[in-house]
């Protein structure tokens, strides 16, 4: 799955180029359209993705709705596993654990975004 | 199972559409993934998608199986197809319009900006299974092991930052040096 490999890197690469301290809905979004992939190939099931489409529908309404951009960097905090799992067994094929670890370093998702200075 | 082999006319298409869809956000990236799931659902031929997904074995077979199964009912994928594209539609028109830099006054700005929001209140009903959609037919297809070039990536407009190793500034220089010369 080369293909999906530079998909899902490409946009992490993608969310790296953008100004993250002030575009949180930004990085959300990224973010949450490699959770999608990386769900559907995994074969997770996420009981609470409709919750978080609005969320994130109401993030894009607006941006400065501070109680939404909590709940989403919580969810955010715990989905991040499953990025890791699914780079870890895409890893093999082409590498992409590595450029993963490259933009996103290991404590990356455990801090409020907010302080990430890239 | 059977892996559906795409020309490679189609296949830069397709790659050149999901560079699209990595350059872009806010639904319409999502607008050039449904392009995609499109195009390759009539490469692949309807009624043998139909079949492979209810056949399918990965580990991801519990939701394709079900789009499989449920494809042609009133709330199944071929109708929920449908009714994302027309979603998709609207968001690639307000949003083109909104990024386009050109337009003269703020007002007519806010304007097309409030029609954006209108469309993003439709994102919620872009389904997971969408996307499960999408990985299935990449995975049994040919395209899975191209890589999507750099030259194909739109080149981003945010704060001078560039993607796929192309200097915008050094553009507008190279397309100025030319309109001169004109």
């Amino acid at each position: 799955m080369k293909l999906l490999n530079d998909l899902i890197a490409r946009r992490l690469e993608l969310s790296k180029d953008l100004e993250l301290n002030n575009n949180n809905l930004k990085s959300i979004w990224h973010f949450y359209e490699v959770y999608k992939l990386c769900l559907n190939f995994s074969g997770k099931i996420d009981p609470t993705m409709k919750l978080k489409n609005k969320l994130i529908r109401r993030l894009i309404t607006n941006p400065e709705n501070i109680f939404v951009l909590g709940k989403l960097k919580r969810f955010i905090s715990e989905d991040v596993n499953i990025i890791e799992l699914t780079l870890n067994s895409l890893e093999e094929s082409s590498g992409i654990g590595e450029v993963f670890e490259d933009f996103y370093p290991q404590s990356f998702f455990a801090i409020n975004l907010d302080d990430r200075n890239l | 199972m059977e892996t559906i082999n795409i020309s490679p006319i189609y296949a830069t298409t397709i790659v050149q559409k999901l560079a699209l869809y990595c350059s872009s956000y806010l639904g319409n990236d999502v607008y050039y993934l449904k392009e995609v799931v499109l195009l390759m659902i009539n490469l692949y031929g309807e009624e043998k998608l139909v079949e492979m997904l209810k056949q399918d074995e990965s580990s991801n077979k519990n939701i394709t199986r079900k789009i499989g199964e449920n494809w042609y009912e009133p709330n199944g994928m071929k109708k929920k197809l449908v009714r994302i594209s027309i979603i998709l539609e609207k968001v690639n028109k307000s949003y083109s319009v909104l990024y386009d830099r050109t337009l003269p006054k703020k007002e007519m700005e806010k304007i097309k900006y409030k029609e954006f929001l209108k469309q993003c209140k439709f994102f919620p009903r872009i389904e997971n299974d969408f996307y499960a959609l999408f990985i299935f037919l990449i995975e049994n297809s040919s395209i899975r092991t191209m890589n999507i070039s750099a030259q194909y990536l739109k080149i981003l407009d945010v704060s001078k930052k560039t993607f796929g190793g192309i200097q915008k500034k050094k553009l507008r220089e190279d397309y100025f040096d030319v309109v001169k010369k004109d």
